[in-house]
């Protein structure tokens, strides 16, 4: 069962792949619009039914005529529900990448053409969560969608379903659209004490955080570099030189400012890359320069925003 | 982990789900029992202190107490065989009820679309034009609220705005669908009981009967006539014949009821004189089997029966606007000999009853040698000399009726003076019967065709005479004139307890000139609903089709139906969808664009985000013989698009020298 489950997905995804492939930018025509009944849709179909039969075994006019009227009603919203999600454009902006657990958040752009149509109750359905939207008066509008995350890796939400059934609920005009978005997902942070450093005894974390920060004593100026905490820029100097210098400052134990792969206390390797993340976070944090020695990959010492989601990425990657 | 949004029903939406309601409810309440009326009004009040935060919804115990008490309730009220009233009330409480569960979104949803079928029951009991107006408006209403289901942001009028333009789409197709579609018959037999109040004449009559009718403002028919309309005088339109009497109550003789069947005029052995006249009858529901048609009616509709005693009948009770066509000959001959059987119930009567009514009889025939042609004249000359008074509110008669009527009130109203009539020339050994039926009618001559209230009922007699057959008698004649000449409103409103219950009555002050001819023009345009609409049925439909499309077979049409709805409904999805691209673009923009298709047809294709300078940049070294007009064409464009103090007469000039730049370029 499970196996021809999974048989009927690949072929409906390779199909919709076909039909709507992936772009970061799609604007809604027939070709990804599906309009079916709903729920609702289904049971007033039964009432015109029961309403047509009623007047034909009654043999009155006016319910016939009333049966006709809304039939026509409802064949003609489904006009109305396909012209609410036609010329939708929905374009992909930017991911905000998150630790497992955590929501990233994936902003999408909803457009209008300028003389195009009103876009009323769009139903935004992506990665499990659902979210009202509408393009009313205005011509864009954006969307943030906080999807819910589980592993680190590469997170990719699959397919967008934007759905409205506008004006009568009867009708419900859908679309899956990929955007070819994803984002890195950092491991879980865990709080683990620093591994034992040669010479030094066993330290508390906020000893050894105190530590690090307690000699960050200014040692010199280095020429400024990208990445640099613009808090260290050493502006007096640039504003009489024009130049860009870095002010360094040193910690007591050079060492401490490696984080190794193989030092760290677990033998378990998401358990590992968590810790290591949380010290990421930490020394970023509190704007210390770090360098990371992965297993296949190392990150020379460095600071800053940049250097930090390097470093992060290079976890969720490994 | 999912996250689910859940929709509450937003207030607007709340109120307008209510308000359609009531709405729907409202005509249902005039035939709903007292009680369901308290649980429906009980409900909406519950829901609407919910709504405003006073109290919770009921648990589903209470609901379900509520509902199977009410059920309970409906059974006793109705008894088991449940008829549409029975059913529509049935609807109505659970429809009620359902408010009390409305809290979800899909329950709103479920609500309103019960709302338009709670919408369509009303038709089984009323199709009168006004309401239909007001029946399409609820519609409207429901759609409306509808929309604001689906989009709680929009403004109740948006909402009533978009609903209206559905509404307004839809009809074409709907328009084309009612008058095309095909008209099947029932496709089963329903037990249609029709109103539950019999409105009219029914099986058998106490002298009072006719009275209470009498005083009734109530259309009983209304017939169509196809030729001239006959006189006033003629117009008595029988309904059923009554040869059986009790000493109190004339009915119709179980023989003839149980013999309803069509027969021929050969077979009752009847001959007319052509030729007849033509007329279509529209009858107002009776939930009784009787039609109505003048003497001597001849039917050609399947489901109607010529019966012995010359009434038409049919043979499910009438439980809306039923329409047949008769043909009636005026001047006929009945069944000039009767067989002994026939004889015997036609003489039939309680004969230890009305004595001197009887002696009288018998006294009077001797005197006229036995004639009965004579005995009837000498007993109509009595009613007329006599001090016989012709009044719709007799006094009570008890025992012995005809006796205390003929001798001792003298008061009566027509049935009074039939049953009298008839009880004399029975006695005195004249075959004969009470007739009862409408007399007479108000003409509306806009639309030829008479309108029979109920006021209009009447009873008259029928005498059988050797050799000349059935002749009507109508003693009232004999009594009031003016009751005959003039129909009756004419004849009794001036008197005081003509249509006293219905002080607004229109009839009740026809005498003035403007009165009559607005209730001439509501009645017109009433009558005209009821015959192109209402009355639309599978034998106008063929008669139609016939007309218009001659020797067409039913697939065709049915084909060509479907095929004009596709047409409809793609003009309107082209209507609907179709972007108009153009609008935007104004006529400089239009002048640009088709500047660049000139370009376009030489090869030289302008980028997407290629602004036009640099358009012209990549253009001048390919075309080196136009360049001035290309710099031209940019400069231009540019100054007009984006120069404030441009003035239209400006622009004007710039797009046609843009054109003109255009062809200069196209040229070789």
């Amino acid at each position: 069962m499970l196996i021809k489950n999974n048989w009927f997905k690949s072929r409906w995804l390779s199909w919709l792949n076909k039909r709507i492939p992936p772009s970061q930018s799609v604007q809604l025509s027939q070709r990804q619009i599906f309009i079916f009944l709903t729920r609702n849709g289904w049971m007033a179909s039964g009432v015109l039914l029961v309403l047509f039969l009623g007047a034909v075994n009654y043999g009155n006019s006016l319910i016939l005529g009333m049966a006709f009227w809304l039939t026509a009603i409802f064949l003609v919203s489904i006009f109305h529900t396909y012209r609410n999600l036609a010329g939708l454009t929905i374009d992909a902006l930017r991911v905000q990448s998150c630790c497992a657990g955590e929501r990233a958040r994936f902003y999408i752009n909803l457009s209008r053409p300028e003389n195009g149509q009103q876009h009323l109750a769009l139903l935004l359905t992506w990665g499990g969560v659902q979210q009202f939207s509408e393009l009313t008066n205005q011509l864009s509008t954006t969307v943030c969608m906080a999807l819910p995350t589980r592993q680190r890796g590469c997170f990719q939400p699959g397919r967008l379903n934007i759905a409205s059934s506008f004006p009568l609920g009867l009708f419900r005009a859908w679309t899956w659209i990929d955007l070819d978005m994803a984002c890195w997902v950092y491991p879980k942070p865990l709080p683990s004490p620093l591994p034992r450093l040669q010479g030094a005894g066993e330290m508390t974390e906020a000893q050894l955080l105190n530590r690090v920060l307690g000699v960050d004593d200014f040692e010199g100026l280095q020429t400024y570099a990208p990445g640099d905490p613009l808090k260290h820029v050493h502006w007096k100097v640039f504003a009489r030189t024009d130049e860009m210098f870095t002010k360094t400052f040193v910690a007591a134990h050079q060492p401490q400012r490696l984080l190794d792969w193989s030092k760290m206390p677990s033998d378990h390797l998401e358990v590992k890359l968590s810790q290591l993340c949380y010290w990421i976070l930490q020394f970023a944090e509190q704007h210390v320069s770090f360098a990371l020695h992965l297993p296949g990959e190392k990150v020379a010492l460095g600071s800053g925003d940049l250097h930090c989601q390097r470093c992060l990425i290079a976890l969720a990657q490994l | 982990m999912s996250v689910t949004v859940h929709r509450e029903i937003s207030r607007n939406s709340l109120t307008w789900i209510l308000v359609t309601n009531v709405a729907a409810i409202a005509p249902h309440v005039i035939r709903l029992p007292y009680w369901l009326i308290a649980i429906c009004v009980g409900c909406l009040l519950y829901r609407v202190m919910v709504f405003r935060g006073i109290g919770s919804f009921p648990n589903k115990w209470w609901c379900a107490f509520l509902v199977l008490s009410g059920g309970v309730g409906i059974f006793l009220h109705y008894g088991i065989n449940l008829g549409p009233e029975a059913g529509v009330a049935l609807l109505i409480m659970s429809f009620a009820m359902k408010m009390l569960e409305m809290n979800r979104f899909r329950n709103a949803y479920i609500q309103l679309i019960l709302t338009y079928f709670v919408v369509a029951t009303e038709f089984l009991f009323n199709s009168s034009f006004y309401m239909t107006l007001y029946l399409y408006g609820v519609m409207l209403m429901i759609t409306a609220a509808l929309i604001g289901l689906s989009e709680a942001s929009l403004s109740s009028w948006k909402m009533l705005r978009l609903s209206f333009f559905l509404s307004m789409q839809a009809l074409p197709v709907m328009l084309i669908l009612f008058i095309f579609f095909p008209r099947i018959s029932p496709l089963w037999a329903l037990n249609m009981t029709g109103p539950t109040e019999t409105v009219g004449l029914r099986e058998s009559m106490t002298p009072a009967d006719i009275a209470k009718l009498g005083r009734m403002d109530r259309r009983a028919f209304r017939a169509e006539f196809f030729g001239n309309i006959p006189d006033q005088e003629q117009l008595y339109w029988r309904g059923l014949v009554f040869s059986e009497f009790d000493g109190r109550t004339w009915s119709v003789s179980e023989n003839y009821s149980s013999l309803q069947r069509s027969n021929t005029f050969y077979q009752l052995n009847i001959s007319v004189e052509q030729p007849g006249v033509e007329y279509s009858v529209m009858l107002e529901p009776t939930d009784q089997t009787h039609l109505f048609a003048l003497d001597m009616p001849q039917v050609y509709q399947s489901g109607i029966n010529f019966n012995r005693d010359f009434t038409l009948t049919t043979g499910q009770p009438i439980a809306q606007l039923f329409i047949y066509s008769v043909r009636s000959f005026l001047h006929y001959q009945a069944q000039p000999t009767l067989t002994d059987r026939q004889r015997v119930r036609e003489l039939q009567f309680p004969s230890d009853t009305n004595p001197r009514s009887q002696a009288l009889a018998k006294k009077w025939m001797q005197e006229v040698g036995g004639d009965p042609e004579q005995l009837t004249q000498k007993i109509l000359q009595w009613f007329g000399e006599d001090q016989f008074i012709y009044t719709l509110s007799p006094p009570a008669l008890k025992n012995d009726i005809v006796d205390r009527f003929l001798f001792d009130t003298k008061q009566g109203y027509c049935s009074f003076y039939a049953g009298a009539l008839v009880f004399l020339l029975r006695s005195a050994g004249v075959p004969s019967r009470v007739v009862v039926g409408y007399m007479g009618g108000e003409i509306n001559p806009l639309g030829h065709y008479v309108v029979v209230n109920q006021y209009d009922a009447h009873a008259w007699a029928e005498v059988w005479l050797e050799a000349k057959g059935w002749v009507r008698v109508d003693p009232t004649a004999a009594v009031a004139p003016e009751r005959i000449r003039d129909s009756v409103q004419r004849g009794l409103s001036e008197k005081a307890d003509f249509l006293k219950d219905y002080p607004l009555s229109l009839a009740r002050y026809r005498h003035s000139a403007l009165l009559r001819q607005m209730w001439r023009s509501i009645d017109y345009a009433s009558f005209s609903w009821q015959r192109a609409v209402v009355g639309y049925d599978e034998d106008r439909q063929q008669a139609l089709l016939k007309h218009y499309f001659k020797n067409v077979s039913a697939l065709s049409i049915a084909l060509g139906l479907f095929a004009v709805v596709m047409c409809l409904l793609g003009v309107l999805a082209w209507w609907l969808l179709h972007t108009r691209k153009s609008s935007h673009h104004d006529v400089l923009d239009r002048a640009y664009v088709d500047f660049c298709g000139v370009c376009a047809q030489k090869g030289l294709t302008r980028k997407p985000g290629e602004t036009p300078y640099q358009f012209a940049r990549r253009l001048r070294p390919a075309m080196p013989t136009k360049g001035v007009q290309i710099d031209e064409i940019t400069q231009l464009y540019m100054q007009q698009q984006y120069q404030a103090s441009a003035s239209p007469a400006d622009r004007q000039s710039a797009v046609k020298r843009l054109r003109q730049l255009a062809k200069m370029i196209g040229r070789p």
